[in-house]
């Protein structure tokens, strides 16, 4: 700006109540400071040590439970990110847990016996929903009885026809799930002589 | 109480982003040094830095002394332990543009007054003083205070010419040296610096005639 006395002069002339206050101020800090060295015996004096410790343990646990919340933050945001990816469109759903053990029907026949004297009925067990096809078969594979039940799990078979069955059958009951499995079940019986 | 004080403890964290890019001054970079690695890690330099802060019990019985003694040294021990808990907190943001203990002793001027504002509030009979001896005509009219608080207004480099030219009784030239300036510079700068002074201490001096 300028290197003029007189004019630096008359500015601090104008700012000399501001010059002084600074002079004031300056002088009671550098007081103050002569005053601070001489008190060694001021209250507190043991406690510095200690005060800044404890602060900067606490500062210090802060900062790992920042990084800790980060590093979760950051686990986080890697999987919602990365399982579209590693995701295969084609993968085949994992339906729902089913079996007997969560209260469906175990499938399989029941009646008739592997020997009995009369054929009256079949009988299975089986899960309600499912759908359910009967076929009976000679020991030959000649197709003898072929019933869709629908979600029937007994038929009753009439004397007239069952007389005129071979000594030996093959019983088939085929189920179709709710969900579309296809399961098999059967069982050979013998006319009771 | 440190709540309550957090607002009037100069914010250097502000200036320092503020100031960056600007070549503003640093010019205790051995002090900020130390701070910054005494805060990130402990060992050697935290012990260097506990030694630097036992200034703080110090000008905190200097400055209850200036006040009458209105704190016992129970309570003495417990402005130490808040100034430096305070200190401890702002410590990444001390930017070096004042020695610690300056810095420190202005934490210590903030707490104290803090203190005895809320103990006054208790006790209207507590006698409050910020500027402890009325030395300029100015004072009178306007807490020393203010004037702490307009310095940390200014720009770094203002703040630091003044603070040379008053606080250390440098001649232009050195501090132009220090600061990289030329001298005409400096002194342009400092007489800025004291027209923008005015200009924020002007709204609080005619609130303090009033």
């Amino acid at each position: 700006m300028t290197n003029d006395p007189q004019a630096d002069r008359g500015r601090e002339l104008r700012d000399a109540d501001i010059v002084q206050m600074l002079d004031a101020l300056a002088r009671v800090e550098r007081d103050e400071a002569e005053q601070a060295a001489r008190r060694a015996d001021a209250p507190g004096m043991h406690l510095v040590g200690p005060t800044i410790e404890r602060a900067a343990r606490a500062s210090d646990r802060r900062r790992t439970w920042r990084w800790s919340m980060s590093l979760v933050a950051l686990a986080a945001l890697v999987v919602l990110i990365a399982r579209p990816v590693l995701e295969d469109p084609e993968a085949t759903p994992i339906g729902a847990p089913s079996g007997e053990y969560l209260g469906e029907a175990r499938f399989g026949i029941e009646a008739p016996a592997e020997t009995a004297a009369l054929w009256d009925s079949i009988a299975w067990q089986g899960p309600a929903g499912a759908r359910y096809t009967v076929r009976v078969r000679s020991a030959t594979g000649t197709l003898l009885l072929e019933r869709d039940v629908g979600g029937e799990r007994r038929i009753e078979l009439e004397a007239q026809t069952t007389t005129t069955w071979p000594e030996t059958i093959e019983i088939e009951v085929e189920m179709i799930a709710a969900d579309g499995a296809r399961s098999i079940d059967s069982r050979r019986s013998e006319r009771a002589r | 109480m440190i709540g309550a004080l957090t607002a009037d403890v100069p914010r250097p964290s502000t200036e320092d982003r503020s100031s960056k890019g600007r070549g503003a001054p640093q010019l205790h970079q051995a002090d900020l040094e130390l701070a910054h690695a005494a805060h990130r890690s402990g060992g050697a330099e935290r012990v260097r830095l506990v030694e630097r802060l036992r200034c703080v019990p110090r000008f905190i019985a200097v400055l209850n002394e200036r006040q009458g003694r209105p704190f016992d040294d129970t309570s003495l021990e417990d402005l130490v332990q808040e100034t430096l808990g305070e200190i401890w907190r702002r410590l990444p943001s001390y930017a070096g543009r004042a020695s610690l203990e300056t810095w420190a002793h202005r934490f210590c001027q903030l707490v104290v007054l803090d203190r005895l504002r809320a103990k006054r509030r208790r006790d209207p009979n507590v006698p409050i003083e910020s500027a402890p001896e009325p030395a300029a005509p100015a004072a009178t009219t306007l807490d020393f205070d203010h004037v702490y608080r307009a310095l940390e207004r200014l720009d770094p480099r203002a703040a630091a010419v003044v603070r040379r030219r008053h606080f250390d009784h440098w001649e232009f030239d050195r501090i132009a040296r220090e600061l990289e300036l030329t001298e005409g510079n400096a002194r342009s700068v400092y007489h800025r610096a004291l027209a923008r002074l005015r200009e924020i201490l002007e709204p609080l001096r005619k609130e303090a005639r009033l």
